[in-house]
């Protein structure tokens, strides 16, 4: 099996980004906290334009912190939370033929960015279409060539060709 | 990438948009209160000045007081006011004006009713000599000690007239003896903490 995607390293290199990202947003916030402490305790008496510079700083950072939360972190914790469960879970192992991998399309699967790759098998003399997910490009394979994946979660960690 | 994560931006602010403009305004309040906070006047870094009057026209006096004094220390000057007619007024003077005012400007009938002993400074000859400079003083005595100065007289005119509606009587400047603006006159010994007794000679001066 020709691996698509290291979990174990990918577990770990996402744990060790969410825990980074994660200080990081925790010792700036410190920081704002310090400098705002520091700036209110040592304002002068007329105080109009701290204050105004206090509020737009505060908006930035609030701001800042919701685009973090909302877009970043997010986006991190949902790439940990696969790799993770895939560590540990069970995984799928299918023969399919390929088709296709739809290379210039990607995709948001879970907050996870991926490209589809067509494929399909045959059972009971029925074809039946089966679309799956991968992270980066791989290959190449030509088209009606017969795969065995192993998938976790419709995500293809492995593949390898059978004929 | 840029393409999701701007989607997901968009995804985030269709859903948190309340909190991008709440938690701002939030922080901008508590911002603001706690600037007001730190720099909200001392106890001896304001006055204020009790006012038996049946109205308050203006804080126009408050006003020079606080500019004229403000290289002292002085932050703020406030006037509270309070009509002798009223039947609140003994419990008003004797809650807000003995409890937080520094200076009193009260007529001689509510100086009649009163016991000035408990809360109003007694004009000793030393304090005399200091800090009245009216030339020829005439003040309000009980239990032959000095009370209060004379600042009008019923049916004169005062500069205060713009700002005070004074009734029809003799209207007396006192002191309260409570006050941690009166230097080491009164109950505290903090001699540079005087911003009531400039305030008393600046009232009179321009009497």
């Amino acid at each position: 099996m020709i691996a698509v995607v290291d979990v174990k390293k990918e577990a770990g290199h996402y744990r060790s980004l969410k825990t980074k990202w994660l200080s990081a947003f925790v010792i700036s916030t410190l920081g704002f906290f310090l400098i705002m402490s520091f700036a209110i305790a040592f304002s002068p008496d007329d105080y109009l334009i701290l204050e105004i510079a206090l509020m737009v700083f505060s908006t930035l950072f609030i701001w800042a912190a919701l685009y973090f939360f909302g877009v970043i972190y997010k986006r991190i914790r949902r790439y940990d939370r696969f790799f993770q469960s895939a560590l540990s879970g069970l995984k799928e192992k299918e023969r399919l033929i390929f088709d296709s991998l739809l290379e210039d399309e990607t995709i948001s699967k879970d907050g996870m960015e991926v490209k589809i790759m067509k494929t399909h098998f045959v059972e009971n003399g029925k074809t039946f279409e089966r679309d799956l997910y991968v992270f980066d490009d791989f290959g190449p394979l030509e088209s009606g060539a017969s795969i065995d994946v192993e998938t976790f979660s419709n995500v293809v960690l492995a593949y390898e060709v059978t004929k | 990438m840029k393409k999701i994560q701007g989607a997901e931006f968009k995804k985030s602010l269709v859903y948190d948009w309340p909190l991008f403009i709440v938690l701002p305004v939030v922080a901008s309040l508590t911002i603001s209160y706690l600037l007001m906070m730190v720099h909200r006047p001392g106890d001896n870094e304001k006055l204020d000045i009790f006012v038996a009057s049946s109205s308050l026209k203006g804080d126009g006096f408050c006003s020079e007081i606080q500019k004229k004094y403000s290289a002292n220390g002085l932050k703020e000057v406030t006037a509270t006011q309070s009509n002798p007619t009223d039947p609140v007024f003994a419990e008003k003077l004797s809650v807000v004006g003995y409890g937080s005012s520094d200076l009193f400007l009260l007529p001689k009938s509510v100086l009649d009713g009163i016991d000035p002993t408990a809360s109003l400074l007694p004009f000793t000859d030393s304090f005399i000599s200091a800090y009245v400079v009216k030339s020829s003083p005439s003040f309000y005595v009980s239990s032959s000690v000095s009370w209060g100065l004379l600042i009008k007289s019923a049916g004169e005119e005062n500069w205060l007239d713009d700002d005070v509606a004074f009734l029809d009587e003799d209207y007396y400047l006192c002191l309260n003896v409570t006050s941690k603006n009166i230097g080491d006159m009164g109950l505290y010994e903090n001699p540079e903490y005087n911003l009531a007794l400039l305030a008393f000679t600046y009232l009179q001066g321009r009497a």
